[in-house]
C-alpha cells in the first residue's frame, strides 16, 4: 500500500486541490461579495500547502532507498509535475476573483 | 538514483527464483493432464466456456460486430447528408440514427472493445492461465452481448432513443420525450454499465495479483499498465453515469423532479453527472489503445520504447487529469468566470500527458528499424490522426473558440479524429499485430495495406471538411440544410470519404473471413517479433510453465525462454492441485503468495446474465412482474454460482514447482476476492459521493424552499444502529471459531441496517416529504433508495450466510466468506451514516 500512495500521492494531492478549488469557486459564485475575499485567502493558504506538499513528497521519493529505481522515478517526477500543475491550475481562479 | 533492491513485500525469498529454469525431465503424462483439465468445449459449452482464449474472442468479435453496425448507420447519415434537403431519411428516424450511431459507438463499441482485448492478451501477457474471475469475465461478455443486440434492434421497431447520446433533459424528460424510447437507452445503457464494471474489477484484480513471478512494477508490460488505469478510470467515471441514468429514469417513471427547473430541480445536473463520466471515458478509451501502440511500436520497430517510465506516469497523470475537465463540455452553459478559467486550464494541461506518449512512439520510431508491415502502417497512422486531432481539442480548450464551434460540424471533425486515431487505428494495428496470437493463420499484409490506406484517406475525406462546414456555421445534428450555404461541397467530401473508409472495413471483413482461424491447436506465432510473454508457446491452459520475469522485454532479453517455458521448467508445469489453478502473486513485487484454483465452466453465469438482462429490458417495456420475476431469477442464478465458491481444497499446501510450497486457501489482502469486493465497494463510494454531490448542487440552486429534516431521535436511532452493524460485521470475523456465533453477528448487523433504514425512511414519510413534490425530496428519496438497494443486498447476504452455515460451510478453515460478507455490511454502515448526515445535518445542522 505505501508503494502505491507513493506512487499516486502527488497526483492526488493534485486532485484534491482541484476538487477544493471547484468547492470555493462554486461557493463564492453563490456567497455574499464580502465573504469572496476570505473564500480567496483560503483557496491561496490551500494552493501554497498543496504545492509544499507535493513538493515534500517529490523530494521524499527521490531520497528513499527503500522502493526500486522505477518506482522512486515515477513517484518523485509525479509529484514534481504535480506541484507545477497545481500552481497551473490555480491561476485562473486568482486571475478571475 | 541508485541503491539497494527493494525489500520483499511479503516475505518471499527471491532468491528462490534462481532454482528455475529447473533441470531434468517432467513426469511422464504431466502435460497430458494439464490439457485435459484445460480442455477444449464441445456442443453446449461453447456457451458455457469461461476461459479467456474463447471468451475474449467472443467478446472482441462482438465488439466488432457493433463497429459494422454503428458503420452502416453513419453512412446512411452521410448518404442524407450528401446533398442538401435530401429525403432519404424521415427527420425522426435521422434522430434515431444519429443518437444510436454515438451511443453504440462509445458504449457498445469503443469501451468493451478495449476491454475485451484485456480479457484476451492479459492472461497471456501476465503469464497467468487466466485472469482471476473467469466466470466474471464470461458473465460481463453475455449481458453485453443480449443487453447490446436488444438495445441495438429497438432501431428495427422505431423505439430507438433520439436525444443525441448524452441525452440531454429537458428534451429527453417525459415532456418532450414521451414514449419508451429514452427508457431504451437509460436503462440499456445503465445495464451496459454493469458489464462494464464487472470487466473492470476482473481487469484490475488480474494485473495486480495473477503476474508471472518477478514481474516487478517496472517489468510491467505497458499494456497491462495502461489496462491497470483504464479499469481504475472505470471505477471512478461510471458509477457517474448509473447515477444519471437512474435519476432521469425515476424522473421519467415516477416523476421525481430532479432535473425538471418547475419543481426545484436542474438540468444542469444531468450534465454534471453525465460529463464527469463522458470525458474521462474518451481516455478511458484512449488509454488502452496507447497500451497497444507502446507494445506494437517497440516490435515493429524492433526497439525498446524510449521514455517507457514517462509513459506510464503519462497514463497516471492522464487519469488523474481526466477527471478535471468534464466541464469544458459545458462551456456555454453560463457557468462561473472561475470555474470556466479552472477547465479551460485542466483541459490544457491534459495535452501534455498525451504529448509525451506521443513523443515517446515518435522517439522509438526513430531510434529503431522500422517495418512498414500493417500493424506499424496503422500505428503510423494513428500517430498522424491523432496529433491533428489534439490540436483542434486544444483549440476547443479556448474559452472564446469554444463559444463559437460549441455543437458545429468542428467538433464533430475534433471528436471523429482524435477517437480514430486515439482508438479506431490502434485497435486496427492491435487486431493485426496480435490475431497471429489466437489464430492459426496471420491476417493478409497485401489486405492490410489496402485496408489501412482506404481507412487512411476514407478517414481524412470524411471529416477534413467537416472542420470547414463547422467553421461555416453548419449546426451537428440537423437532418438536413438548405442549399446555398456553401456547405454542399464539403458535405459531398465528406460523404464519399465515409465511403471509402467503409470500404477498407469491408476489406478487413474479407480479410477476417479468409485468414482468422481461432480455437485451433496451434497458432501463426509471433510473426512480428514482439517480445513480450502473449508470444510464449501456449495452449488453451495459457503457458505450459509460468516464467520468472527478469525482463520488460524476456522474450528478447531472457534466453532459451520460450524453450524452458514449453518444457515446463518454471513455476506450475503441471496441476498439484488435479482442477484449473492459477499463481497468485503480490501487488507490487509479484512474490507468489497462493494458489488459486479457478473456475470449471457452468452454466450459470450465462443464465444470470440472460436474466439480468430481462430485467433490465422488461423494465423498458413496463412488464413490471416479468421483471421482478427476472430480477429475482437472476440473483439466484449468482447465488448458486456463488455457492461453488470458498471451499479449501484437500491439499492445503502444494509444490508449484522446484521444491517451493504455497498454500491453496487465502483470505484478506492476499486474496483475488477480498481486492475485487474492495473495487466493488469503490463503485458503491462513487455513487454515493456522486449523489451527495447532486444533493448539495439541487440545494444551491433554489435553497430556501428546502425544508428542515425530521426530528432528532430517528436520526439517532438510526446512526446507533448503523454504527452497531458496523461494529457486529466486524467481530464476525474474528469469532468464526465459534460458528454459529459469527453466523449470528452476521445476521443481526444486516437486521440493524434493515433497522436503520426502516427508521430513516419513516421519519422523511411521516415529516411529509413527498419525491415528487420538490428536487429536496427527489434527492433525498434518491440517496434512501441507493442505501435500501444495499441494505437489500446485506440482507441476502445475511440469508445467503445462514445457509452456508446449515450446510457447515462456515467455519474457521474457511473465513473468506464471511470476511467479504463483513466489508460489504461495514460498507453499508457507513454508507447509512453518511447518507444521514447529509440529508439531515445540511443544510440548517440539527434544527
Amino acid at each position: 500500500m505505501k508503494t502505491w500512495l507513493s506512487l499516486l500521492g502527488g497526483l492526488a494531492v493534485w486532485a484534491g486541490h482541484f476538487l477544493a478549488a471547484y468547492v470555493i469557486a462554486s461557493i463564492a459564485e453563490i456567497a455574499d461579495p464580502q465573504h469572496r475575499q476570505p473564500l480567496m485567502m483560503v483557496f491561496v493558504a490551500l494552493t501554497i500547502a498543496c504545492v509544499l506538499a507535493a513538493s515534500a513528497l517529490a523530494l521524499r521519493s527521490w531520497r528513499t532507498t527503500r522502493q526500486g529505481v522505477f518506482v522512486r522515478r515515477l513517484s518523485a517526477f509525479g509529484s514534481a509535475v504535480a506541484a507545477v500543475a497545481i500552481v497551473w491550475q490555480s491561476l485562473p481562479v486568482y486571475w478571475a476573483r | 538514483m541508485n541503491g539497494p533492491p527493494p525489500a520483499s513485500e511479503t516475505g518471499f525469498d527471491t532468491a528462490l527464483y534462481e532454482r528455475f529454469p529447473t533441470r531434468g525431465r517432467r513426469p511422464k503424462g504431466e502435460l497430458e493432464r494439464l490439457e485435459a483439465i484445460w480442455c477444449a468445449p464441445k456442443g453446449w459449452q461453447w456457451i458455457t466456456v469461461i476461459n479467456n482464449n474463447y471468451v475474449g474472442v467472443y467478446y472482441v468479435g462482438a465488439a466488432m460486430l457493433f463497429f459494422v453496425l454503428a458503420g452502416v448507420l453513419a453512412l446512411l447519415m452521410r448518404t442524407q447528408l450528401a446533398l442538401p434537403m435530401q429525403g432519404v431519411l424521415a427527420q425522426e428516424t435521422y434522430n434515431q440514427i444519429f443518437t444510436m450511431h454515438g451511443t453504440v459507438m462509445m458504449f457498445l463499441f469503443a469501451v468493451p472493445a478495449v476491454e475485451a482485448l484485456g480479457v484476451l492478451l492479459l492472461p497471456q501477457m501476465l503469464g497467468a492461465r487466466d485472469l482471476p474471475f473467469p466466470r466474471l469475465s464470461a458473465y460481463a461478455f453475455w449481458a453485453y452481448l443480449i443487453g447490446g443486440l436488444a438495445f441495438f434492434c429497438s432501431l428495427f421497431f422505431g423505439l430507438a432513443p433520439n436525444g443525441g447520446w448524452f441525452m440531454y433533459p429537458p428534451l429527453t424528460s417525459m415532456t418532450y420525450s414521451p414514449g419508451i424510447n429514452a427508457d431504451f437507452w437509460l436503462l440499456g445503457i445503465g445495464f451496459i454499465e454493469i458489464s462494464a464494471i464487472a470487466g473492470a474489477i476482473e481487469i484490475i484484480v488480474g494485473v495486480l495479483k495473477t503476474r508471472a513471478p518477478g514481474m516487478t512494477l517496472d517489468k510491467l508490460p505497458v499494456f497491462a499498465w495502461a489496462m491497470l488505469v483504464f479499469a481504475g478510470m472505470i471505477i471512478i467515471a461510471f458509477p457517474s453515469v448509473i447515477l444519471a441514468t437512474t435519476l432521469l429514469e425515476l424522473e421519467r417513471a415516477l416523476g421525481w423532479p430532479f432535473f425538471d427547473a418547475a419543481r426545484g430541480g436542474d438540468p444542469m445536473l444531468w450534465q454534471h453527472l453525465f460529463w464527469f463520466f463522458g470525458h474521462p471515458e474518451v481516455y478511458i478509451i484512449f488509454l488502452p489503445a496507447a497500451g497497444a501502440m507502446s507494445t506494437i511500436v517497440p516490435a515493429v520497430a524492433r526497439t525498446p520504447l524510449v521514455g517507457h517510465w514517462m509513459v506510464v506516469l503519462a497514463f497516471l497523470a492522464t487519469g488523474f487529469i481526466s477527471f478535471g475537465v468534464w466541464a469544458h463540455h459545458m462551456f456555454t452553459t453560463g457557468l462561473p468566470g472561475v470555474s470556466i478559467g479552472m477547465f479551460s486550464a485542466a483541459s490544457m494541461a491534459v495535452s501534455l500527458p498525451a504529448g509525451v506518449q506521443v513523443f515517446s512512439w515518435i522517439a522509438t520510431v526513430a531510434s529503431g528499424r522500422m517495418k512498414f508491415n500493417a500493424p506499424g502502417l496503422f500505428v503510423l497512422g494513428s500517430l498522424l490522426i491523432f496529433v491533428m486531432g489534439g490540436l483542434t481539442g486544444v483549440m476547443a480548450a479556448m474559452v472564446p473558440f469554444d463559444w463559437q464551434a460549441h455543437d458545429t460540424y468542428f467538433i464533430v471533425a475534433h471528436l471523429h479524429y482524435v477517437l480514430i486515431g486515439g482508438m479506431v487505428f490502434p485497435l486496427f494495428a492491435a487486431i493485426y499485430y496480435w490475431t497471429p496470437m489466437v489464430s492459426a493463420r496471420p491476417l493478409s499484409e497485401r489486405l492490410g495495406r489496402w485496408t489501412f490506406w482506404l481507412m487512411f484517406a476514407g478517414m481524412h475525406l470524411a471529416f477534413l471538411p467537416m472542420h470547414l462546414t463547422g467553421l461555416m456555421g453548419m449546426p451537428r445534428r440537423v437532418y438536413t440544410y438548405a442549399a446555398g450555404r456553401d456547405w454542399e461541397w464539403p458535405n459531398l467530401i465528406s460523404t464519399l470519404g465515409a465511403f471509402v473508409f467503409a470500404a477498407g472495413v469491408l476489406i478487413w471483413v474479407i480479410d477476417m473471413i479468409r485468414n482468422f482461424r481461432p480455437f485451433g491447436t496451434s497458432e501463426a506465432g509471433n510473426v512480428y517479433g514482439g517480445g513480450g510473454l502473449e508470444w510464449l508457446p501456449a495452449g488453451l491452459y495459457s503457458t505450459r510453465s509460468i516464467p520468472v520475469v527478469r525482463s520488460l522485454y524476456p522474450l528478447w532479453d531472457q534466453k532459451n525462454l520460450a524453450r524452458d517455458v514449453a518444457a515446463g521448467r518454471y513455476f506450475l508445469p503441471g496441476a498439484p492441485t488435479g482442477g484449473r489453478e492459477t499463481l497468485v502473486t503480490s501487488p507490487v513485487n509479484a512474490e507468489p503468495q497462493h494458489l488459486l484454483r479457478m473456475p470449471v465452466p457452468s452454466g450459470w453465469h450465462v443464465w444470470a446474465a440472460v436474466f439480468t438482462a430481462g430485467f433490465f429490458l422488461l423494465l423498458t417495456v413496463q412488464a413490471y412482474a416479468a421483471s421482478v420475476l427476472s430480477g429475482v431469477l437472476g440473483i439466484a442464478c449468482v447465488l448458486r454460482w456463488c455457492w461453488f465458491l470458498d471451499h479449501p481444497l484437500p491439499q492445503k499446501q502444494v509444490d508449484v514447482g522446484a521444491g517451493i510450497e504455497l498454500k491453496t486457501y487465502a483470505s484478506g489482502p492476499s486474496s483475488t476476492g477480498w481486492w475485487a469486493m474492495v473495487v466493488t465497494l469503490v463503485v458503491g463510494g462513487m455513487v454515493l459521493a456522486m449523489s451527495v454531490f447532486s444533493y448539495v448542487f439541487l440545494w444551491s440552486r433554489n435553497p430556501e424552499a428546502w425544508r428542515p429534516p425530521p426530528e432528532v431521535s430517528s436520526l439517532v436511532i438510526a446512526a446507533v444502529s448503523a454504527s452497531v452493524a458496523a461494529v457486529l460485521a466486524w467481530l464476525a470475523r474474528r469469532a468464526l471459531n465459534r460458528p454459529w456465533l459469527a453466523t449470528a453477528m452476521v445476521l443481526a448487523a444486516a437486521g440493524l441496517l434493515v433497522l436503520a433504514f426502516g427508521v430513516d425512511l419513516s421519519a422523511w414519510r411521516g415529516g411529509g416529504l413527498e419525491p415528487h413534490a420538490s428536487a429536496q425530496g427527489a434527492i433525498v428519496y434518491a440517496i434512501l433508495s441507493w442505501q435500501g438497494f444495499f441494505v437489500a443486498v446485506a440482507a441476502i447476504m445475511g440469508l445467503y450466510v445462514l445457509l452456508r452455515r446449515l450446510y457447515g460451510y462456515v467455519g474457521p478453515d474457511r473465513p473468506a466468506t464471511i470476511e467479504l460478507v463483513g466489508l460489504f455490511l461495514g460498507y453499508t454502515a457507513a454508507q447509512a451514516l453518511v447518507g444521514l448526515c447529509v440529508t439531515r445535518l445540511f443544510p440548517g445542522g440539527l434544527s
